[in-house]
């Protein structure tokens, strides 16, 4: 592993990950469909509430990008694996 | 950790770092551009520049939105965040950039209702749980965010929240890449281009740069081992003479981008004729406000803001830096007069900007190497 020169919490005086032009990967835990929002896990297994519209439908066991609250991108299983190999060639 | 780990292989980090030294014609100086903050946050968090040759240079380019907000901006802000019955809400980096009398940090202490949010769905929070006051939500960010501010926008339409208003400050990506490239002191062999924002945008908007101006440019992720792989995706570029946008982060990017979020963002903003930029003065078509048929939730038109232009401090020599002209130590007030602590011009006050970036993490390897 490469080391982090220093521990950087999250939205705090060192980072804003919303200024950072972030991605939180995030797992999605329950879908409300009616309002078109999801429950979601970070990797820290804390919860937050993510509007989905831009990346609809997910269901329970989807893994999102999530900036400023909302899913910019699914992360696709397939896509990540061949990301991988590139990233490993 | 999934998605992370993979990324931070210290023996995979090592090999790109051999084949960087491989590609690199020795006695050519390489300036390559990351235009992306949250690149330049890493670069400096992880030392990826130390594991670069010494003819390969890093330019840290304009990708910050906290970094490219004029201080009259922000004393709009503080003025509506003085409004009577007003509740303002921004994110937390723009709390402490300069404006002409103070920061938004300053404003609160002095008796201003402003609160920190992670999303803009928090304001639209914030606004449900006070109806009998005004919720102002400060919007920056490029198209990464724009979308977010965007769907609340459309989401407080819907469920009729009359007091919820947007102050938009985003900006887009192209314009200013445009303005840095016709720049006459700039040099640069090559971008490293910005992930997230190509979420959204895709990667095709930066076809111009290879077809206009000659440079090769590719997006890139933000681990460690993302930006070393976008240098040598470069360098085999200039090496093999070819000059394209390539996709690094194709784990996240797809080349025609988020046509969800290019719609939703075409519905509710409508560009700007000229937006004023730190550093870089007004850029043409740069910046988002929002549309007709979003007037009526738009904080500039529901309160009156001074929009009064203010000049940046002379010391500060900000604009330099985001066009990559000068290094952030080499700034005059770098590290002395212009600190985290009480910043003088904002690339000081986003940890995602160069000099905070640099001040954080990078001097101590700049201070190993005066040793």
């Amino acid at each position: 592993m490469i080391a982090d020169r220093a521990s950087v919490p999250v939205c705090d005086e060192y980072h804003c990950i919303t200024c950072g032009d972030d991605g939180d990967p995030m797992t999605v835990v329950r879908v409300d469909e009616d309002r078109g929002l999801a429950l979601c896990a970070d990797e820290t297994g804390a919860r937050h509430t993510i509007e989905t519209a831009l990346v609809e439908p997910v269901s329970p066991g989807d893994r999102i990008l999530v900036h400023a609250g909302t899913a910019i991108a699914a992360l696709a299983a397939g896509a990540q694996d061949s990301d991988e190999r590139q990233a490993a060639a | 950790m999934k998605y992370v780990d993979e990324y931070r292989d210290a023996d995979l980090g090592r090999a790109l770092s051999g084949e960087i030294l491989s590609l690199v014609e020795p006695g050519r100086h390489y300036k390559f551009m990351e235009v992306c903050g949250g690149h330049t946050h890493s670069i400096y968090k992880y030392g990826v520049d130390d594991l670069l040759p010494a003819n390969v240079e890093l330019v840290h380019g304009p990708g910050c939105p906290v970094c490219v907000i004029p201080m009259g901006r922000v004393d709009d802000g503080i003025a509506l965040a003085h409004e009577e019955g007003v509740i303002f809400t921004c994110f937390g980096d723009m709390m402490r950039v300069p404006g002409s009398e103070g920061s938004l940090l300053e404003a609160n202490a002095a008796g201003a209702d402003i609160r920190m949010v992670y999303s803009p769905l928090d304001a639209l929070r914030i606004a449900k749980q006070n109806p009998d006051r005004e919720v102002v939500f400060f919007a920056i960010g490029f198209e990464t965010t724009a979308p977010s501010t965007a769907l609340t926008l459309k989401r407080a339409r819907a469920e009729g929240v009359p007091n919820f208003s947007v102050m938009c400050s985003h900006v887009t990506i192209v314009p200013p890449l445009r303005a840095l490239l016709e720049s006459p002191d700039l040099r640069l062999d090559g971008f490293v281009g910005p992930g997230h924002v190509s979420t959204v945008v895709g990667a095709r908007p930066f076809e111009f740069i290879p077809a206009d101006y000659g440079k090769p440019i590719v997006v890139a992720g933000f681990e460690p081992l993302d930006i070393l792989q976008a240098i040598t995706m470069i360098l085999r570029q200039l090496n093999e003479g070819r000059c394209e946008v390539e996709n690094q982060y194709k784990r996240v990017v797809p080349y025609e981008g988020n046509q969800r979020a290019l719609e939703v963002m075409a519905e509710v903003f409508e560009l700007r004729p000229h937006f004023e930029w730190r550093g870089l003065g007004f850029i043409s078509h740069s910046g988002l406000k929002l549309s007709e048929a979003y007037a009526d939730l738009d904080a500039e038109k529901r309160f009156s803001v001074p929009g009064v232009r203010v000049a940046d401090p002379k010391a500060c020599q900000c604009g330099e830096v985001l066009k990559g002209v000068i290094k952030p130590w080499e700034c005059k007030v770098f590290g002395t007069a212009c600190t985290p602590e009480r910043p003088i011009g904002t690339c000081m006050v986003s940890s995602e900007g160069a000099c905070a970036a640099y001040y954080n993490y990078g001097r101590f390897a700049r201070e190993r190497e005066v040793v």
